[in-house]
């Protein structure tokens, strides 16, 4: 028999997931477990949960150091939820990626210009999609430098 | 050597990625220039050597009448005359340039400038390796990353439809 949890105590990146596709979802938590990729998911299928557990988590826990946000989602828009992130001193700082369907330039264009950190397309089949989740937190984890939740203190607002 | 997995260079069906390394660094440069060349990357390298460059190759003043406008922005910290942070204030608050994807690629490694950066408006950190071949991991992984994974920002395509998207961290 194999033993399962021999991982290291390793400190894990915790990364919030806005994401409503349960599929998607699962997915992205099997490339982190099939990759042993460093990373606590913090999910929310709708931007209302995940907005409320930022404004919690910045006063008791440590804010996550990483955003993945989808753009069609049910109630508050992505990018309106990106928007709200930015204009906040208290998690402005923290990195958004957009992982989205939508691809029209025009959306791209407007998420750069509201401060997404980058832009990705969620491929259709899941292998390439798995593929995609792999270099997210390849970029992510292993070569960009994520700032520190704390960084706020920096903040000239 | 450290091999990242397979990275696909579809040079012929991906247009390139025109990317402007700001950096003073001529020694650096001309590293960065060759490895790229080295992993056969998609990318078309500008290069300026100062903040004052930069802006005038972005801006297509003299004596960058000509130069197009790029995808991406390697943009380092320390430099003469006019630095990287004021480079990347400089971009985001004009508004045909703010959309442009600013990668900070830097020796500093003080939490000060890596949390200034992103609190400006910098896309993403990047410390400078000092070995080849984690210079040359890197490079593979950026390009690929920006290159084959990110979606960039095409403002020729774009209307400036939306209602102005002027906030930043900046806002009171």
């Amino acid at each position: 028999m194999l033993l399962t949890d021999m991982s290291p105590v390793l400190k894990k990146c915790q990364v919030l997931v806005i994401e409503d596709e349960p599929i998607d979802l699962t997915l992205i938590q099997q490339v982190i477990e099939a990759e042993k990729i460093p990373v606590h998911l913090i999910p929310f299928d709708n931007g209302e949960g995940a907005i409320q557990y930022l404004e919690q988590s910045s006063a008791q826990a440590p804010a996550p150091e990483l955003i993945l946000l989808d753009l069609k989602l049910p109630g508050i828009q992505g990018l309106e939820i990106l928007k709200l992130i930015r204009s906040d001193a208290r998690f402005c700082i923290i990195p958004i990626v957009i992982l989205t369907a939508l691809e029209a330039p025009s959306i791209i264009l407007d998420a750069y210009r509201l401060g997404c950190n980058c832009y990705i397309k969620k491929p259709l089949d899941p292998k390439s999609l798995a593929a995609t989740v792999l270099a997210i937190f390849d970029f992510w984890l292993n070569f960009a430098i994520l700032p520190e939740a704390d960084g706020r203190a920096w903040s000239h607002a | 050597m450290e091999e990242r997995g397979a990275m696909p260079n579809n040079a012929l069906l991906s247009p390139a990625l025109h990317v402007l390394l700001v950096d003073d660094d001529e020694g650096d440069a001309f590293i960065i220039e060759d490895l790229l060349e080295e992993i056969e990357s998609d990318i078309q390298l500008s290069r300026v050597s100062d903040g004052l460059e930069a802006m005038a190759f972005l801006q297509q003043t003299p004596p960058y009448q000509t130069a197009k406008i790029p995808d991406l922005v390697l943009l380092d910290l320390n430099m003469p005359r006019m630095d990287g942070r004021q480079v990347l204030k400089a971009i985001r608050e004009n508004q045909s340039l703010c959309h442009l994807p600013v990668v900070i690629l830097t020796t500093s490694d003080a939490r000060f400038d890596i949390n200034h950066s992103y609190l400006e408006g910098g896309n993403c950190y990047i410390i400078k390796p000092s070995g080849i071949h984690k210079l040359m991991s890197m490079l593979k992984n950026m390009s690929h990353f920006w290159g084959q994974i990110a979606q960039l920002p095409k403002p020729s395509f774009g209307s400036r439809s939306v209602s102005s998207p002027s906030l930043d961290s900046s806002e009171p």
